[in-house]
């Protein structure tokens, strides 16, 4: 049996130096994103946007919005994205061959006619069946595009090859933007001048008991069910500090598929959006910077801390856990795909940094979480576990945890305070102490079952049902 | 109180209360900005007692202070505080800054130029080496809007100058306030390594036309890659003639569909018997010209 117990004590020692490199990395991501902060609200503070809006010299933006079978919600949401403050601005939302009556809605209340319009597939996809614009001028800034079903990655493509401005803004259609969101979006592709800027994100928050009317966020509030509340924290440690300090660094792997503004020639450059991964955000992401980095073009990928787009969160564990799943499953197919990059010194940071800490510390945690915690077990009925130093490593990271936690939550405070009442923050710091016995490991959970469907070969996306926005304002009306 | 016009020669009654207030930096910081922001937003007569307020209570003071400061961000935010609150007096000292090393140093600089002399203030655009960002090009644009057009000296300079973002900018000013008198350093520009420059110099050319404009384009287009050949075409359709139809006939049969369209909405527009140009091909080659004809005729509603 002493190969067994060689085997087991090999095992512990790697999880503590996995622990360890992934303490300071946490540590350098900390200090990262204290100093981008710093840096973005010094240079923005006295920023005015309003110029932007109505400039004829502004850069034109188109906003695409997928949308599949969205009936319940369609027509709210196109409102919503309508009152975006913009003037160079074209809102294409593309049906992707919904079966209830998302498109028929749209046509009803916006007044749409079928047009001719010659469809430049520059990326192939699946057919368009027909574009659509309004008889009434007060529309004038929507596009609706019909085709045939092919998913995300290929509605998204569509939008791109109807698309006719410089930039495109690619948004989940039931995301609800704030009145700035494209100007705030769009400086940075702008202020750049010795590289290239070629996608820029921003901030995803939770609305979730949030207060909506007329498609617009009116009064932002913490979620009051646990799942969406956990996940506003995860959302804010992760958006204030884990991006602002790749961004920081210009190594941003992803760029949230609710939210992220492309230079789309270097999108069409790049062949669009993969159809064959349910990460097709992420993996947009990594082939645009491959493509640059292959060509020595010097580049940029930004990220902006400004809470700019508000989405509803799953709020039971069933959605979630699929959700989840998905993103294990999004994350394994892109670095699969991109496997060149490994440590590979000719991509610079990008294959020999960026690349290696998703692969350890975002693709590979479920399993080595999910095996630590076996091995845990077998050691514990053999007897081997030192149960001092099990306890004090125990509350190390545990405590180590809520530190990290509450420091994003400063941040926040500090910064953009989105939650003005005390008691909202102390929730939210309370929420943070049932993180490690509840709600991280249903998500380790959800990531090993990806990982299980991986290996089933299962390419499901996972229905993302939703309560609604406006359900939610009602019953707190 | 900042609304009253009288107050010129009497100073404000700041009552104690708030007066003991003004010793904290923090506070007297906070007080700034709501100035700043509401001097922004007023003109006439409220404006100049809101500039008048800042001097009462020896604001001008901290923004020096920052102005002075090594600190970039202060640096910036200083000269910012000083040209909304119009302090000519500085404006030597903030022309300095105009190629500053800093980015936002030197773009509050510029920005500031424009706020204190309009058209004037572009005389940093002599000495600027550093680029200038879209960003920045804009806000100017948005600045001098408003303004009359004054006499644009030394735009032929900008024309040819080091600098490229310069030679953008002023082939900007050139298209925006229409100045002939530089057609031909702005055809000059269609020479210019700089693919952005070249883009930039087409859509001028057209703006600013000579007899000769459209067939200029045409010639150039060979010499361009995609980018700028679609630029062209999209700029021509405002000056192009039957002279050009049998260029813009040979792009009609380009591989790129972009340039199939663009090529087809100039001929639509403005060619003789355009659309009958367009049909006649739909009919010899429906896939994929059928399309193009019935976009063409549903954009120009023929």
């Amino acid at each position: 049996m002493s190969w067994l117990l060689n085997i087991l004590q090999a095992f512990s020692f790697l999880i503590l130096l996995y622990s360890v490199v992934l303490f300071f990395f946490y540590m350098a991501i900390g200090a990262y994103a204290v100093l981008e902060t710093r840096d973005y609200v010094h240079k923005n503070g006295f920023t005015d946007y309003r110029m932007l809006a109505s400039s004829p010299h502004a850069p034109s933006i188109s906003i695409i919005a997928p949308a599949y079978n969205e009936g319940a919600t369609i027509v709210e949401n196109v409102r919503s994205l309508l009152s975006i403050y913009y003037s160079k601005l074209e809102l294409i939302v593309v049906n992707d061959g919904s079966k209830d009556d998302c498109l028929q809605k749209m046509i009803d209340t916006y007044q749409l006619e079928k047009i001719d319009f010659f469809v430049r597939y520059q990326i192939p996809t699946k057919p368009v069946r027909g574009v659509y614009k309004s008889k009434n001028p007060v529309f004038k800034k929507l596009i609706v595009v019909d085709k045939e079903n092919g998913g995300k990655a290929d509605a998204l493509n569509v939008g791109i090859n109807v698309s006719s401005h410089d930039y495109t803004i690619c948004i989940d259609v039931d995301c609800i933007l704030e009145q700035d969101a494209i100007l705030r979006m769009v400086k940075p592709f702008m202020e750049e001048t010795k590289k290239k800027v070629i996608a820029s994100g921003g901030v995803i928050r939770i609305a979730n008991s949030c207060e909506v009317e007329d498609g617009r966020l009116v009064k932002v509030h913490l979620p009051e069910d646990y799942l969406p509340r956990m996940q506003s924290l995860e959302y804010i440690r992760a958006f204030l500090l884990g991006r602002m300090a790749w961004s920081r660094l210009n190594g941003l792997l992803l760029i949230s598929g609710a939210f992220g503004a492309f230079d789309k020639e270097v999108v069409i450059k790049c062949g669009g959006y993969d159809h064959n991964t349910v990460g097709e955000d992420m993996e947009l992401v990594v082939r645009m910077r491959r493509y640059m980095e292959e060509r020595k073009e010097p580049y940029k990928v930004t990220f902006i801390p400004d809470p700019l787009c508000w989405t509803e969160a799953p709020a039971n564990y069933k959605i979630l856990g699929r959700q989840r799943n998905r993103w294990t499953r999004g994350t394994f197919e892109t670095l699969k795909f991109h496997k060149k990059l490994f440590f590979n010194p000719k991509y610079g940071l990008l294959g020999m940094l960026s690349y290696p800490y998703w692969f350890f510390f975002e693709m590979l945690a479920p399993i080595i979480e999910f095996l630590g915690f076996i091995i845990f077990l077998v050691m514990t009925f053999l007897g081997m576990i030192d149960w001092e130093t099990f306890a004090a490593l125990l509350l190390f990271i545990i405590s180590f945890g809520y530190v990290y936690s509450a420091f994003a939550i400063f941040m926040e405070v500090t910064t953009y305070n989105q939650y003005k009442r005390k008691s909202e923050i102390i929730k939210l710091l309370l929420s943070a102490f049932s993180e490690p016995f509840n709600f991280h490991p249903f998500v380790v959970w959800s990531g090993v079952q990806g990982y299980i469907n991986i290996i089933r070969k299962k390419k499901a996306w996972g229905d993302m049902t939703r309560q609604g926005f406006q359900k939610k304002t009602a019953t707190q009306k | 109180m900042l609304e009253e016009d009288d107050t010129k020669e009497i100073p404000f009654h700041i009552p104690a209360k708030f007066v003991k207030h003004f010793k904290n930096p923090a506070k007297r910081q906070f007080l700034i900005e709501e100035l700043i922001n509401m001097k922004r937003n007023f003109t006439g007569g409220t404006g100049d007692n809101i500039v008048k307020l800042y001097l009462q209570l020896g604001l001008k003071k901290d923004s020096l202070a920052k102005f002075q400061s090594l600190t970039w961000h202060k640096k910036a935010r200083g000269i910012h505080e000083l040209y909304v609150m119009q302090q000519e007096d500085v404006i030597p000292k903030i022309f300095k800054h105009t190629n500053n090393p800093n980015e936002f140093v030197r773009m509050e600089a510029q920005t500031a130029m424009i706020s204190f002399l309009g058209f004037e203030g572009l005389r940093f655009l002599d000495v600027v080496t550093f680029p200038i960002s879209d960003w920045q090009q804009i806000k100017i644009l948005e600045q001098l809007r408003p303004l009359d057009v004054g006499e644009m000296k030394g735009i032929d300079k900008w024309l040819s100058s080091a600098n490229d973002t310069v030679i953008i900018f002023a082939l900007k000013l050139a298209d925006i306030y229409q100045q002939f008198q530089v057609y031909e350093q702005v055809a000059k520009c269609l020479e210019h390594k700089e693919e952005k420059i070249r883009i930039q110099a087409v859509q001028t050319l057209v703006r600013i036309e000579e007899e000769t404009t459209a067939s200029t384009l045409a010639e150039q287009y060979f010499k361009e890659k995609f980018t700028n050949r679609l630029n062209i075409l999209n700029n021509i359709i405002e000056i192009a003639t039957d002279n050009e139809k049998s260029f813009l006939l040979r792009q009609l049969d380009d591989e790129n569909n972009f340039l199939k369209l663009g090529a087809a909405r100039v001929i639509g527009r403005c060619c003789q018997n355009g659309m009958s140009i367009l049909q006649q091909k739909a009919l010899e080659q429906p896939e994929p010209y059928e399309q193009i004809y019935y976009h063409v005729k549903r954009e120009f509603g023929k």
